[in-house]
């Protein structure tokens, strides 16, 4: 399904869920849970607080839909819930984990502990020694395929500033992930 | 050594944001330089690094709970649902009625005929308090059953015209229902569920419906009605 299709599709879902209509918010759930949970995991590399925040941002969404602009995407108005969502999270989180210091998976959850487990803990851990703002713009970029512009309305900041924060953040991320000994 | 400029340019050609135009003008005042082509090929690096992480894998009850624990408008074309009203009897004849129960999406979920014989004292023999009669009739029945809320209902009666309402009721989290005229909005019973409940409710008699709200953490999380309709 093309861009505009998706956009259309999500459009006539949101009419009707603000109409009342259960089974449209459900299918935007059905659509978009899954991109909201690699999202939350990506920035705060834990399945539990990713799973919370997943719920607490269609909860916020849902209730609120009739502030929802139809000049934009939906997923770009539902992943800025998610964004902030996840970074009050970090906030919140802030007073029991070091703010510096990885957020150490907790369990043994199917994600981390099959296939290719030791990339994806590594490439987790040094996305977390990243600041907010980089891990944001490299977890948009890299894992959600948001382009530009998109992430420019998610992050409410200029495409310049997109451009160039990206720029930083990949630096950033390359040097942790070459310190590490991961390279390709 | 190459501008910040052709830094983020180059950058936005390898994530294919620049038009072939501008990308064509950018790698010809680029050429060879060795500055752009390390850059260039560290950006495509990493780009295949995270390529090859693997994602996260969605926890496969992450979308059911979700559709439990948010709470999802009512649909509120319910409100202008027209009910049949009876006409007014003092001493009903049970066996005439049967209780059916819209939900307002346009979805009937369950409509309860007569069956006395299989369900008597069904539910009014597991109440406590009850205000009728272990043996009164059961006029007609309805299940309502709404994500983690699941409820039979039951419209119960003594030859001596005494009407209520049955519920019984098994929510994950604290629920209330409210029963409530839903002509007049006159109030007949609020019950609040937590784990399993079995309760008897007074009702006027006569009663041509019953409007069930549901509420959860202070919200409207489900409406319907119950009409009483002449068979």
């Amino acid at each position: 399904m093309g861009k505009e299709m998706e956009r259309a599709r999500d459009g006539q879902l949101v009419q009707r869920g603000l109409q009342g209509d259960r089974q449209a918010l459900e299918a935007l759930v059905n659509l978009y849970h899954g991109a909201i949970y690699k999202l939350a995991y990506r920035m705060l590399g834990n399945r539990e607080d990713a799973a919370d925040v997943t719920q607490t941002c269609f909860l916020k969404a849902f209730e609120n839909l009739g502030s929802y602009n139809p000049e934009y995407k939906f997923f770009s108005w539902l992943y800025r819930i998610g964004i902030n969502e996840a970074l009050n999270t970090r906030r919140r989180n802030a007073g029991i984990e070091p703010l510096d210091q990885p957020i150490p998976d907790q369990g043994d959850g199917p994600e981390l502990a099959t296939g290719n487990d030791e990339l994806q803990t590594q490439v987790q851990t040094a996305l977390m020694q990243l600041n907010d703002e980089h891990r944001a713009v490299i977890t948009l970029r890299h894992y959600s395929e948001c382009s530009y512009a998109d992430m420019a309305v998610i992050l409410a900041v200029p495409e310049k500033t997109v451009r160039s924060r990206l720029f930083e953040a990949r630096r950033k991320l390359q040097g942790v992930l070459s310190a590490a000994g991961v390279e390709r | 050594m190459i501008s910040e400029v052709d830094k983020l340019a180059l950058q936005a050609a390898i994530d294919g944001e620049l038009d072939v135009a501008a990308e064509a003008e950018l790698r010809q005042r680029l050429g060879d330089n060795s500055e752009a082509s390390e850059l260039e090929a560290s950006l495509r690096g990493l780009s295949e690094t995270l390529a090859a992480d693997p994602e996260p894998e969605v926890p496969a009850n992450l979308e059911s709970y979700i559709l439990q624990s948010v709470p999802l408008p009512v649909d509120h074309r319910a409100k202008t649902q027209v009910v049949t009203p009876l006409p007014t009897r003092k001493r009903p004849e049970w066996q005439g009625f049967a209780m059916a129960a819209s939900l307002f999406v346009a979805v009937i979920l369950g409509v309860g005929a007569l069956f006395p014989d299989e369900i008597n004292g069904d539910l009014a023999g597991q109440m406590t308090g009850t205000l009728l009669p272990s043996d009164a009739q059961v006029l007609g029945e309805a299940r309502l059953d709404w994500q983690s809320v699941e409820a039979d209902l039951q419209l119960l009666g003594t030859d001596d015209g005494d009407l209520a309402l049955g519920l019984r009721a098994d929510a994950d989290q604290t629920t209330t229902f409210s029963f409530i005229d839903p002509v007049s909005g006159q109030s007949y019973a609020e019950v609040v569920v937590d784990g399993e409940t079995a309760k008897q409710l007074p009702l006027p008699n006569p009663v041509s419906s019953v409007q069930v709200d549901v509420f959860q953490k202070g919200q409207l999380v489900h409406r319907e009605v119950l009409q009483v309709l002449d068979e």
